[in-house]
């Protein structure tokens, strides 16, 4: 009976979501996903599934319906002294205690305040730059894009250059710390308890005497009549540097990787208009951007496909599958950073323009969308910008490359390569 | 009082509606919708005033 | 900036101290809880995709170990699961109806509306204890005359594999030609609950198969009534509308096979890989039963068992989110050192097992029982001994000492094969760890 093949050949085992190959190349499994399976209820790892443009565009805008909390929002327990990682917001759910921490903190990275920073950013990448032009090659991930965002933010926050190499260290460390799967986090921990510590007489200094720097910003910062607690900001420090540094660092590292692997003819176009590298960037967050699942609970029952999702049920939207939709965009799995029915240039938070393109959904939509977008677009423009126009004759050192896969997925899930080389005319 | 939005300057970048839910909502095409017609507690006020900040293109203002 | 001052700390329900917060709505509690559940353990000395591992599969002990004594509630990320390891944790968790709920296996098929469990209900007890108690003797005995004369017989395939699956065809007095059917059938319908789709499918035929073979023989019992288990369903008054064959699959889908066929393979595994401890059973028969539970909590071959939380609930220095699903570790438990002395060795005459049918929370005359998921909780039938049905727990173990003691009976020797390296294995994640092939030489008495 073709129709019974039909749907054993469309049939999902959902081990195989834990599987290398789904880590190496998620894309055939999203492909089923959507098309055969648009709401999935995974009953082996106990959550529901989303996977289609619109259908993740809905439950990111539905706060009524799907909540990023874990916990019932409304419930009684309310933990308090003992936390150990401090106040972080991307634990909070939609609520009014979540817009007021965002709105403390969101318009650092935008506007005029993010504008006043761009001297530094162009800065740094010089001077790694400078380091790198004469060796003729240079890997990527190890000698640029992990060293230029943590540089960045501890410039941001106003803290001494020379300690810029400790810093370093921290952040890697938290990095791994950090990462879902808890891998190595009493080093984690022990790397964000030094940089506290160190962060301590900092706070109190420019309480006093504040200067213009992020740091002093956050602070000061006071929305209705309350400021963070010393807590709340150094939990957000450390996400900052998870957050902000991490998926920059990795996101700088695939631009490069499409522009010598996926679709090198384009880097001439490139290279001839750097305008282009914003493209590359909105392309990079469509095809395969650094975070490809965000999870949410349901908050009351949700009918979709003709299903009922029950109440306080987990709920996995994956934005990399969405990006792929041939519902959204034409020919999705091309890399075309000239394709016309993907908007362009700087995202908004509602998803929506006033060109109707549909945008991707790399950062996320709505409530929850990525603080950090404009100083993560600016800083990956920048950093490649500049490379380019610096390095001469840029090609791949290596013909073939294992291509973009998540890290070891204890680690977490955010996908960029592992290594890359370049090869240029010193 | 009231809210007004210019829409040839708006160009739906949603922090209106997303960080004042009480006074605005997105339409179908991205648009803020105004929620509150008559700005009357002092509340809203407030938050009128920093719906108006937020606005990453200064498309908000409030009339008397 | 603000400071925590002593007024600003109360005390919750749960005596933690909490720092008032005024003015502020919700959020705050999703954050911290997460993160102390997060971060309060260091989990350093394993990584959950160990524990999908083919060394996990087949040797699952050490990491249940490391479990055990190091992060005795776990969040598994990978597969978004929490596992409980200690002896009294999951004994308090598996009998929590009202917070932990357990899900039917239907509900893993996926075919949650599929028939009525009848399993509960009184005369389906009563029928397949008589049928249980009737027929595995007179099995085992025909089983044991098969082996006889012959070269070798795997232990695993002839004998354990076959006398549940034979034992219920009596049960059900499935007629002798059906046989083979109805146990190649069974088997794919209980091998289909395991995520692969083609085994799902091969499963989902076969509960179909199952439905239409039962139809015809319901009726007939139904009016022709036997002492059978088909008679005593087809004749069960219920509320909600007479028994049909689907209530009669379900039935038997939901129904566990796998102790007994585990059990069994696992039981002649450890005695023929400790000859001593065979040795002892043979000098000393009563022993025989003392040997099974024993192996149910040494080897026990369902590993593990599922749990929904209800509600959000606090335990275990966690907050367990709603709908979280819990892995209640048997196999680890049984091995916990605070509750069984040397609990690595297979010891048929420890003093520390509980030997008697275990009540309420695993335990009677104060002993801990080794815990096996399949056997269920204690009936809640009448407490008088004569109203009450035997329970599962009491037929599967006489059952299998019956069997056990009918082989030890026809050969009065019985070993490895010369070159059989016997192993005890999962052969998939969730599946029950058993030996799947033990080659012997049976010497008639």
């Amino acid at each position: 009976m073709a129709a019974a093949e039909d749907a054993l050949r469309n049939a999902i085992d959902p081990r195989e979501f834990d599987a290398p190959e789904f880590q190496r190349d998620p894309f055939p499994l999203y492909k089923k996903l959507r098309d055969h399976h648009p709401l999935y209820h995974d009953r082996f790892h106990n959550r529901w599934v989303i996977s289609r443009y619109w259908d993740v565009d809905g439950a990111f805008q539905d706060n009524g319906s799907f909540d990023r909390a874990v916990y019932r929002p409304d419930g009684e327990y309310a933990f308090g002294s003992e936390h150990v990682f401090g106040p972080n917001i991307l634990e909070y759910g939609n609520s009014d205690q979540h817009r007021w921490l965002r709105n403390m903190v969101a318009g650092q990275f935008v506007g005029n305040r993010l504008t006043g920073f761009l001297p530094i950013v162009n800065q740094i990448a010089t001077e790694l730059l400078d380091k790198i032009r004469e060796q003729g090659e240079v890997e990527l991930i190890s000698q640029f894009t992990s060293q230029f965002p943590i540089r960045v933010i501890s410039n941001m926050l106003g803290l001494p250059r020379e300690d810029e190499d400790i810093f370093v260290g921290w952040y890697q460390a938290l990095i791994a710390g950090l990462g879902f799967g808890g891998e190595h986090l009493m080093r984690g921990v022990a790397a964000r308890n030094e940089m506290w510590d160190y962060l301590d007489p900092l706070m109190k200094e420019r309480e006093r005497n504040p200067g213009d720097d992020l740091l002093s910003r956050l602070v000061a910062a006071e929305l209705d009549g309350e400021r963070m607690s010393p807590e709340e900001i150094k939990g957000f420090v450390a996400l900052l540097l998870a957050a902000g540094g991490d998926t920059t660092d990795k996101a700088i590292a695939n631009m490069w990787f499409h522009m010598l692997y996926t679709r090198p003819d384009q880097l001439d176009d490139v290279k001839a208009d750097p305008e282009l590298w914003s493209n590359v960037f909105t392309e990079m967050m469509r095809y395969d951007p650094v975070v490809h699942a965000q999870f949410r609970h349901t908050t009351r029952e949700v009918k979709l496909h003709d299903r009922i999702i029950p109440e306080r049920a987990g709920i996995i939207l994956y934005l990399g599958a969405g990006n792929r939709d041939e519902r959204a965009f034409k020919n999705p799995d091309t890399f075309d950073i000239h394709r016309d029915d993907l908007h362009m240039g700087r995202e908004n938070r509602s998803g929506r323009y006033k060109d109707g393109k549909p945008g991707h959904l790399g950062f996320g939509i709505g409530q929850h969308f990525c603080m950090g977008y404009a100083m993560a677009r600016q800083e990956a423009v920048i950093a490649c910008s500049q490379l380019a126009a610096r390095l001469k004759n840029i090609r791949p050192k290596f013909a073939d490359h294992e291509g973009i896969s998540s890290p070891s997925i204890d680690s977490g899930g955010f996908r960029s390569p592992n290594e890359l080389w370049l090869e240029f005319d010193a | 009082m009231k809210l007004k939005i210019d829409r040839d300057v708006c160009y739906c970048s949603g922090e209106c509606y997303y960080n004042h839910p009480k006074l605005f909502k997105m339409d179908a095409e991205g648009f803020p919708e105004i929620v509150v017609l008559e700005l009357t507690t002092e509340q809203h006020k407030l938050e009128a005033e920093q719906a108006v900040e937020v606005c990453p293109s200064a498309a908000i203002s409030v009339e008397n | 900036m603000s400071a925590t001052q002593p007024s600003d700390i109360i005390y919750g329900r749960n005596g933690v101290a909490i720092t008032k917060r005024t003015g502020r709505g919700g959020g705050y509690r999703n954050y911290e809880v997460h993160q102390r559940e997060r971060v309060g353990e260091s989990t350093e000395q394993i990584k959950p995709l160990q524990l999908i591992s083919p060394e996990h599969l087949h040797d699952p002990y050490p990491l249940l170990e490391i479990l055990r004594e190091h992060y005795p509630f776990y969040r598994d990320w990978l597969a978004n699961a929490y596992w409980v390891t200690r002896y009294n944790d999951v004994t308090s968790l598996f009998a929590d109806d009202p917070n932990y709920e357990t899900r039917s296996k239907r509900w893993y098929y996926g075919i949650e509306n599929f028939g009525r469990d009848l399993r509960e209900e009184l005369p389906v007890l009563f029928a397949q204890a008589d049928g249980m108690d009737t027929h595995a003797e007179p099995l085992a005995v025909e089983l044991a005359s098969q082996f006889a004369g012959r070269d070798g017989t795997d232990l695993a395939t002839e004998f354990a594999a076959r006398f549940p699956l034979e034992l219920l065809t009596r049960v059900l007095d499935i007629p002798r030609d059906d046989r083979a059917r109805f146990v190649e059938r069974y088997w794919r319908m209980q091998r289909g609950m395991f995520w692969d789709p083609l085994a799902q499918q091969a499963g989902r035929d076969a509960i179909t198969e199952l439905t239409a073979y039962f139809e015809p023989l319901l009726e007939t019992r139904r009016s022709a009534p036997g002492n059978d288990l088909v008679s005593t369903i087809a004749n069960l008054e219920l509320d909600d509308g007479p028994t049909t064959a689907a209530d009669l699959v379900a039935t038997l889908l939901e129904g566990d096979h796998e102790t007994l066929h585990g059990g069994l393979a696992n039981l002649w595994f450890l005695l023929l890989t400790h000859p001593e401890q065979l040795d002892l059973v043979r000098s000393e028969r009563r022993l025989l039963k003392h040997a099974w539970f024993e192996t149910l909590r040494h080897s026990t071959p369902v590993l593990s068992a599922q749990r929904f939380a209800r509600h959000e609930v606090e335990r275990f220095g966690k907050l367990i989110p709603e709908g979280a699903l819990i892995v209640l570790s048997a196999a680890a438990a049984n091995r916990d050192p605070r509750i069984f002395d040397a609990p690595d060795q297979f010891r048929v005459d420890r003093r520390d097992v509980c030997q008697r049918e275990p009540r309420g929370m695993y335990r009677a005359d104060g002993l801990a029982a080794g815990i096996a998921f399949g056997l269920g909780r204690p009936t809640r039938h009448p407490a008088v001994p004569e109203d009450r049905p035997r329970s599962l727990y009491a037929l599967t173990r006489d059952a299998a000492v019956t069997a056990s003691n009918v082989m030890l009976e026809t050969f009065h020797e019985i070993r490895l094969s010369s070159k059989a390296e016997p192993t005890l294995q999962a052969r998939r994640i969730w599946e029950m760890h058993t030996c799947w092939k033990l080659p012997a030489t049976l010497t008639s008495s």
